[in-house]
């Protein structure tokens, strides 16, 4: 998995579910943001404040994003 | 962006579709009433039996059985199988049970050790060490054989299972890839090629959503489901299957439908090509359907649970 983009100021806070991690990333869009985590959006919902979310909306910094698994395993 | 069908917020988008949650909703809920309809899936008089585990789409087949058996007088209950994989089966079936007691489900669980006398996790070490079998091929032919064994037991003449499309586009793609279209033949939303008085019959009302749709459906109802990992898993082929399916569904939407309406056009002849080929007996100890004598879980039994 690539890294985020550090940007110092402005961040806003992602939960991945299938890692279980919770990471600060600066606001952008959700394809940006799963394009710069390097997970395909077929693979996951993208939830701002418990609402999913479209992948093209914009994520901004007091938003709290959750990053969820579609696949279950087993 | 906005719903097609109304003025509210889309949630929802997928090739030509855009929705908001209560039409994404009606969406998902039309679409497998349709596919119980069209291929009969559910009939007057059948008991249906949900091959449940807790997990996502297990849940989702279960739910919409429930509504769908209930508008229709048809009866129906839940069945799992308690593989005894320490923990992972306990934790999705204690979601299971709650969720069967929030809705009004029968719940019936059967499970390897009060079967085989064993669970997983006993054999797990001795099938890879001893007899070079993954636990993953161990664990499927005991959980079917169960599966069936039960809800015959129970009475019942439906078997449904949470199979999505995206499981039924990778299962397609994979048995295409290792040149063996006997298997492609008996997938489909009715599993099998010969239908056999002692196999209940395999239904998958789910077989034209996709997993991402389950998962979305699940969580706008607000059913409890968390990702939890089998410690077993061997996705090995699957996973890669599954990957570039997801990279090509990404770049040209529609390719799992593409996939399986292709598919569902060539299954009624598939069907009838190895119709009767595969004639079945049934085992010398369980009296289950198989090819040899001796079905694939009594050999696993004998191998594993008799030391
Ligand atoms: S991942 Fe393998 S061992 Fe685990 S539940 Fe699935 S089939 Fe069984
Ligand atoms: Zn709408
Ligand atoms: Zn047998």
């Amino acid at each position: 998995m690539k890294h985020c983009e550090h940007v110092y100021g402005t961040k806003m806070e992602v939960f991945i579910e299938k890692s279980k991690q919770t990471l600060q990333h600066k606001p952008c869009t959700g394809a940006q943001l799963l394009k710069s985590l390097d997970i395909n959006p077929q693979t996951v919902l993208l939830v701002r404040n418990d609402e999913v979310v479209l992948d093209h909306e914009e994520l901004s910094e007091d938003d709290k994003v959750k990053i969820l698994s579609v696949v279950s395993g087993g | 962006m906005n719903c097609m069908k109304c003025e509210e917020k889309a949630i929802y988008e997928h090739n030509n579709l855009k929705l908001c949650k209560t039409h994404f909703l009606s969406y998902f809920e039309d679409k497998v009433a349709k596919t119980i309809k069209k291929f009969n899936l559910y009939e007057k008089g059948d008991k249906v039996c949900v091959a449940a585990s807790g997990g996502k789409d297990s849940l989702a087949v279960l739910y919409m059985t429930s509504k769908y058996c209930k508008k229709h007088h048809i009866d129906f209950f839940a069945l799992a199988i308690d593989e005894g994989i320490g923990g992972y089966r306990d934790h999705t079936l204690d979601d299971l049970r709650a969720f069967c007691e929030t809705h009004g489900i029968q719940l019936e669980v059967a499970s390897f050790h009060s079967s085989f006398g064993q669970t997983l996790d006993m054999i797990r070490d001795d099938a890879i060490k001893n007899h070079n079998k993954k636990p993953c091929t161990v664990c499927g032919v005991m959980r079917r054989t169960l599966l069936n064994r039960n809800a015959k037991r129970l009475g019942a003449t439906k078997l449904a299972t949470g199979h999505n499309l995206d499981d039924e586009s990778q299962s397609f793609c994979m048995n295409l890839f290792k040149g063996n279209m006997r298997h492609n033949a008996s997938l489909g939303p009715i599993t099998g090629i010969n239908q056999h008085a002692n196999f209940v019959t395999r239904v998958k009302p789910l077989y034209y959503i996709l997993e991402k749709e389950t998962r979305l459906y699940t969580f706008l109802k607000g059913f409890k489901v968390e990702f939890t990992e089998c410690p077993n898993i061997d996705l090995s082929f699957r996973s890669v299957i599954r990957d570039k399916l997801n990279e090509l569904e990404s770049q040209f939407p529609g390719t799992k439908n593409g996939i399986v309406n292709a598919f569902m056009d060539a299954l009624p002849d598939l069907k009838e090509k190895y119709r009767g080929k595969n004639d079945y007996k049934v085992c010398e100890r369980c009296s289950d359907p198989c090819s040899g004598k001796i079905c694939n879980a009594c050999k696993l039994e004998e191998q594993l649970c008799r030391a």
